[in-house]
């Protein structure tokens, strides 16, 4: 048995068989949380390479799995990664228990998932780029569900994806030249470019951002959430990995710098735009795009990789959170525009709540999750360069304005408009819309819980450096 | 570890309250609850003097290489003047809320205690990090608690934009703590960096709404009088605080003129709009406003000691005038002496004060008494008015009542006396400094004679004046320029997400990549 099976091979088939499950929806979810928690646990405690004793049963899990001559390869160094992501799926899932959803998320969402890690566990790297775009090809199905023809969103979305395909392609074909004839930094330096290019298209780096808002706006709002962040969490890893294996690199093309202002451009960006929006999905949309520019600013300062997955759980949290809410209010309105959601805070409160507190949550309050991290970005920034920290709180500050501004619209509004629909909300999605705004508080409050785990956790992914 | 414990009991006692209530005990058994606990807070706030100074690590945030701060109270003069003003409120509050048993409020109590509470965290605060999740945990529960309790949205939006402003606040905080770093500092109240104050000031400033003037609460919004008052002025003192601590080190001179000259028109507006209101209540945001305004002045002036004696005659007085509903001849009597607490007059609490008077220029002397005379002027306009007696309570209620009220003014006396605020301001007899606070109400006497021969402005000047003082106009311009730079993004964004919107990307992808390309490769 190798890890790659366990891990890639087995939700893929699980999620297969959850495709004939559709039908039923709650069996699915079970089936899906079960096995996600339990490859996170696996995860957690297995040892790659060392015997395993179950009964009479001993085996040992190899690191490395073939097929078709392609190599697949995780190892114990990333394991607490591939954790990290099964945990943060089961979130998703759980949360979409409660709401009206395609009826195949679960299943694609678990395959998206086991493509996503292989993506990153494929050698040689050129293959990651195909395989990236099979977990498009997923998302695209996801976003689109059977029977409705696709929304602008998506289908910008999708085209984005593919125009960065062929700039991936050319950087993996580099990069095998490169392993092949180590220490040749023209062309260490032309892969950079290729990748840089298209990761720019995959993770909507400005301008290649406006597939963001126009999904959040028109597609599923939980769906595009749990698209957006998967993405962002595990592609992320590419560019970083690239840069752990080429250190050289930084020398000759300024990399960090470049990344930096990447980053510095991506949070003013969504800041500006999220305070001028009008509608409730177009200012999440944007606050994906200030949390991208965050993750770049992270990896652009010296040991800022720390900061990756500490910076991935209020992520996850935030936007679940703020994503249900929202869903949940789009099951009672025609759209997510300011003056047709106008009073609806106070009739569904819980969910306003959710989406002030997710919302605050990312742009750094105290006592939410966001602050401690961010506080720590700010200030690693802040000893580069006091100005590169006040746009990036600039960038937060944009996107306050537009959480008051939602929160503005949701309280206010007729007056007849009150509470009288209060007992039509469901039980369960408000008590998981509380139990998510609490551990945003408790994150906030006690960072000391859960960074020092999530901060050890190392980014690099793949192979070492030739 | 008195504090730990005070802060503690204004948590655990309103918890014991909300549950204790749904037995359906009778109110009486709850407000003396209440009273414990807050008597009990009070008593240790005023003993933990001798502990001074004091480091309390309330939790270590980890890991610690990551965390250059993590939340921590600091004991030390400033922080325990204003925590025993502030822990005198909710037993002002309770003993003063008996006038009010018929409707009887439980949760109220419960509010009291843990926002009082909550400003004693602030005003403990020893870093950046204690006070902004102070800070913030307050504004969430007024912006909560104020929401829950407005009916029109008018009131809501109003709730909104003040908890924007706050918010601003403290993102102005966190961006002083970045400054504090970026020169290789880490920001501590106790060592305030001077490149660092001046972020401070505005931050405390504009959540006092001084920097730049402006009312988020243009009518007070429908709490009882008790949790009003608290609620308004829990926030108030725990930017006082911070004032009292820039004073220590000054701001940066560049930025004094602009600073003072705003402070200046929020005193005089302030002031004027305190003088007009139709009472207390509706008075009670300009009041703040003045008397923040000039406690700022005097932070710019880098006056310590003025700052906190302005600061307390505001907390003090102002409670003294807003817990005060009903009006027996005793109460109207300590009323005035809550006046005098404010009127810097020499050996009454706000004397150090006048320390302001003596180190500023004549001409902006001349303008801070004539606002502090305005002050005065409304706090005794509203002491005059009528309110309702006290003649259909029991007559324990009689006894109680007042006793609230002399608490407060016993405590701002007491830390006046016992901290030197009530010490001359200077050496000099014959200086603006001793005097200033008797010039103030010559001017008072003068204004009130002019009252009473019906002696006043035409409306048309008077109108003028409220336009001139009042911030309306910088709002307006602000609010166009937010319509039109909401129209530039929507065209932009129109661009780039319509039909040609991915060549207008490509395109702008090119001239990005040719510019970096131009600073990194190039060079």
């Amino acid at each position: 048995m190798s890890s790659p099976f366990i891990w890639i091979v087995l939700p893929g088939m699980v999620a297969l068989i959850l495709v004939f499950l559709h039908r039923y929806q709650v069996i699915s979810s079970i089936l899906a949380i079960t096995l996600s928690l339990t490859l996170a646990g696996l995860a957690w405690m297995l040892e790659i390479g060392e015997v395993i004793t179950i009964g009479s049963w001993a085996f040992i899990i190899q690191e490395q799995m073939t097929i078709l001559g392609r190599s697949f390869v995780i190892s114990n160094l990333v394991l607490p990664q591939i954790a990290i992501f099964y945990l943060s799926f089961t979130f998703w899932i759980v949360g979409a228990l409660v709401i009206p959803k395609p009826p195949f998320f679960t299943s694609l969402s678990l395959a998206s998932v086991a493509v996503l890690i292989s993506a990153l566990s494929v050698q040689p790297i050129l293959f990651a780029a195909l395989l990236l775009e099979v977990a498009v090809l997923i998302f695209v199905l996801m976003l689109t569900p059977m029977g409705q023809s696709v929304n602008r969103g998506t289908l910008r979305f999708l085209t984005y994806q593919t125009l960065g395909l062929p700039f991936i392609l050319l950087a993996g074909w580099f990069l095998s030249g490169i392993e092949l004839q180590a220490g040749n930094t023209q062309e260490i330096v032309r892969a950079a470019v290729f990748l840089g290019l298209g990761f720019s298209f995959h993770l909507g780096i400005f301008p290649l951002h406006s597939w963001i808002p126009m999904l959040t706006e028109t597609a599923h709002p939980y769906v595009t959430s749990f698209v957006i962040t998967t993405l962002l969490s595990i592609g992320i890893l590419f560019p970083v990995g690239f840069m752990q294996r080429y250190p050289s690199l930084n020398e000759n093309i300024n990399l960090l710098e470049i990344i930096r202002l990447i980053g510095v451009l991506m949070v003013l960006v969504g800041g500006i735009w999220a305070t001028f929006q009008r509608n409730l999905g177009r200012v999440l949309g944007f606050a994906m795009i200030v949390e991208i520019g965050r993750t770049f600013l992270a990896i652009s300062i010296p040991d800022g990789d720390k900061l990756l997955f500490g910076l991935l759980f209020p992520r996850v949290i935030s936007f679940g959170v703020w994503a249900l809410c929202l869903t949940k209010l789009r099951a009672h309105v025609e759209d997510l525009k300011f003056h047709t959601v106008q009073g609806y805070g106070r009739r569904y409160w819980i969910a306003g709540i959710g989406i002030v507190a997710a919302n605050f949550s990312l742009v750094g309050i105290p006592i939410l999750a966001g602050f401690p991290i961010y506080s720590i970005l700010w200030e690693r920034l802040a000893v580069n360069g006091f100005w590169i920290s006040l746009a990036a709180i600039a960038g937060s500050a944009g996107l306050m304005v537009g959480g008051i501004r939602a929160l503005a619209v949701l309280v206010m509004g007729p007056d007849e408009l009150e509470l009288e629909e209060e007992q039509e909300e469901s039980f369960f999605s408000n008590m998981l819309i509380l139990m998510g705004v609490s551990v945003l508080f408790l994150m906030g409050l006690f960072p000391q819980w859960f960074l020092p785990a999530l901060t050890s956790i190392s980014a690099n992914f793949g192979a070492p450096a030739p | 570890m008195m504090i730990s414990i005070s802060i503690l009991i204004l948590f655990i006692t309103p918890i014991i309250i909300l549950i204790v209530e749904r037995f359906e005990l009778r109110a009486g058994y709850l407000w003396l609850l209440a009273m414990v606990g807050a008597a009990t807070a009070w008593l240790l706030i005023l003993f933990s003097r001798s502990q001074a100074p004091l480091l309390i690590s309330l939790m270590q945030w980890k890991p610690e290489a990551l965390f250059s701060a993590s939340p921590t109270l600091l004991l030390d003069d400033i922080s325990w003047i204003f925590a025993a003003a502030l822990s005198v409120f909710p037993l002002a509050v309770l003993l003063t809320d008996v006038v009010h048993f018929a409707d009887v409020d439980p949760s109220g109590w419960a509010a009291t205690l843990a926002m009082t509470g909550l400003g004693l965290l602030a005003v403990f605060a020893e870093n950046p990090i204690t006070l902004v999740l102070a800070w913030a945990v307050m504004d969430l529960s007024e912006t909560l608690m104020l929401l829950l309790r407005v009916s029109t949205s008018e009131q809501r939006e109003r709730v909104v934009v003040a908890l924007s402003v706050r918010l601003i606040g403290i993102l102005l905080i966190v961006i002083a703590t970045q400054q504090a770093r970026s020169i290789g500092d880490t920001l501590a109240f106790n060592s305030i960096p001077p490149e660092v104050s001046g972020l401070l000031l505005l931050a405390a400033g504009l959540r006092l709404g001084v920097l730049p003037p402006h009312q988020p609460f243009f009518q007070e919004p429908p709490l009882r009088r008790g949790l009003g008052t608290i609620v308004r002025l829990m926030p108030v003192a725990s930017s006082l605080v911070i004032l009292a601590r820039i004073a220590q080190v000054g701001v940066p001179l560049t930025w004094q003129p602009y600073l003072l000259a705003v402070a200046v028109i929020s005193a005089l507006y302030g002031a004027y709009a305190w003088v007009q209101s139709p009472n207390e209540l509706d008075g009670r945001p300009f009041w703040i406003l003045g008397m923040a305004a000039i406690a700022l002045v005097s932070t710019i002036f880098r006056l310590p000691t003025a700052t906190i004696a302005w600061g307390l005659a505001l907390l003090m007085s102002g409670s003294v005038l807003f817990l005060t509903s009903n009006r027996t001849r005793f109460v109207s009597l300590l009323s005035f002496v809550g006046i005098l607490g404010a009127s810097a007059f020499p050996f009454t609490p706000a004397w150090a004060g006048g320390l302001l008077y003596s180190n500023s220029g004549v001409i902006l002397m001349f303008v801070i008494i004539i606002a502090h005379a305005l002050l005065v002027l409304g706090y005794v306009r509203h002491v005059l008015q009528p309110s309702r007696s006290l003649e259909d309570v029991e007559p324990w209620m009689l006894i109680v009542y007042p006793i609230g009220l002399i608490l407060l003014m016993a405590t701002h006396w007491g830390i006046a006396w016992s901290q030197g605020l009530a010490n001359p301001p200077g050496d000099l007899v014959l200086s603006f400094g001793w005097w200033g606070g008797v010039i103030a109400f010559g001017v008072v006497a003068i204004l009130m004679i002019f009252r009473r021969r019906e002696i006043s402005l035409p409306s048309s000047v008077s109108t003028s004046l409220g336009s001139i003082l009042s911030p309306e106009w910088i709002y307006k311009i602000l609010w166009w320029l937010f319509r039109n730079l909401s129209r530039t993004f929507s065209a932009i964004s129109q661009i780039l997400e319509g039909e040609g919107g991915i060549l207008w990307s490509i395109l702008m992808l090119i001239l990005l990549i040719s510019l970096v390309a131009q600073q990194s490769v190039g060079g």
